[in-house]
């Protein structure tokens, strides 16, 4: 009988034990379901957010190129918004950081509406009327290896520098006609560089006044040519100064030359 | 023999007892309340890309940078920043996981970091 007993307590303590063993694996295999699916979660919360930041740095480091080369660039006053579209379309730059990289590139803003404000670039999200408006779109690619968790992500924006190089092309354009005008209806010589220079120092100073009302700068050179030629060469350069860019104020500047030649102008005197 | 069968019990039973306390889930609840934990500050971080926004980020010095997120700090998450490789200065001691998001600018580099704040 005892050895009966002590037999049946010690297969009663195996069941016991055992079925506690089954019970405790159970719940480890559910705790290790729950970290894998919970570790599988936070890659992708990491993937999205290493996104969202590269993303941001791809916008704002173009809009920084974009901004060098306007400060760098004396643009021609004939074709400004043409030579900094086909820049801007040219433009675009990879980054990439632990696990994840973004294409970023720049096009031209087109007339239709663009969603996706991108606010993390803000004031320079959006489009503004009148503006530097530019389509910014940023491909992102990224995994974490071993967890099986990749992210993609294509998507458009609507940025802009608020640089209106159309009020800027037609400043330039008026001023140097308004100096050609200037010049053709004083009466004076074009021969006579004094003549000459008093007129457009009047016409200029008139020109950069109404230049100030729309917030935009204005030199003029001109240059007398030698005698017996009887032209002057006028050069207008217009600026839009002190203007907020993600990397600082910057100046855009563009500037066009005219030589103006009196019809009815000989030298010496002849007709 | 009934001393063998309560020792063998005996044996089956603290073994059973070791195994299932060195085997538990414990640890792997407590990886995955951490990576939660990471999970939230890592949202928080997201929220400074907003505000104060990325031009901020690049414009400010680090001083202002560091003075920025330090007051954003509250008594739950503690905020700081690294501008290259000049750190904010410790506001209070990394407890916990520490989440960080890293902005690859033109001129610098600016990483946002969040842990949670030591309990009072």
């Amino acid at each position: 009988m005892g050895s009966r007993a002590g037999v049946g307590a010690t297969l009663a303590a195996a069941v016991l034990f055992s079925s506690l063993l089954v019970s405790n694996a159970l719940v480890v295999s559910g705790s290790q379901q729950q970290l894998a699916l919970t570790e599988q979660s936070n890659a992708e919360s990491y993937l999205a957010a290493g996104a969202s930041a590269l993303a941001v740095s791809a916008g704002l480091s173009l809009l920084d190129s974009l901004e060098s080369h306007l400060a760098a660039t004396l643009l021609s006053c004939g074709n400004a918004s043409s030579a900094v579209e086909a820049f801007l379309d040219g433009l675009s730059t990879v980054v990439g950081y632990d696990h994840v990289s973004a294409r970023g590139s720049f096009a031209e803003g087109q007339n239709e509406s663009l969603a996706g404000n991108m606010v993390s670039l803000a004031p320079y999200s959006g489009w503004q009327a009148g503006d530097l408006d530019i389509n910014f779109s940023v491909v992102v690619r990224g995994g974490v290896p071993g967890l099986g968790v990749t992210y993609s992500s294509n998507q458009s924006h609507p940025v802009y520098l608020p640089v209106d190089l159309g009020r800027l092309e037609a400043f330039c354009s008026d001023s140097l006609e308004a100096d050609e005008s200037a010049l053709l209806g004083s009466g004076g010589s074009l021969c006579n560089a004094t003549e000459a220079g008093n007129v457009l120092t009047a016409q200029t100073a008139a020109e950069a006044a109404l230049g100030q009302l729309m917030g935009l700068g204005l030199n003029a050179t001109w240059t007398v040519s030698q005698p017996g030629q009887c032209q002057v060469k006028v050069t207008v350069e217009v600026f839009q100064s002190g203007t907020d860019g993600p990397a600082g104020p910057f100046t855009v500047s563009a500037e066009e030359a005219a030589t103006v030649q009196s019809p009815a102008e000989r030298p010496n005197g002849s007709s | 023999m009934r001393f063998l069968d309560l020792a063998l019990a005996a044996v089956i039973g603290l073994s059973s007892l070791a195994l299932m306390a060195s085997w538990g889930p414990a640890g792997n609840n407590a990886g995955a309340a951490r990576l939660r934990e990471e999970d939230s500050l890592r949202t928080d971080l997201e929220s400074l890309l907003v505000t104060p926004g990325a031009v901020w980020l690049q414009q400010a010095t680090l001083q202002e940078i560091c003075a920025k997120v330090g007051s954003l700090s509250n008594q739950s998450v503690v905020y700081s920043a690294s501008v290259d490789s000049s750190q904010c200065p410790l506001a209070a001691p990394e407890t916990g996981p520490v989440a960080s998001i890293s902005l690859m600018l033109p001129t610098r580099n600016v990483t946002l970091e969040a842990w949670e704040a030591a309990p009072a």
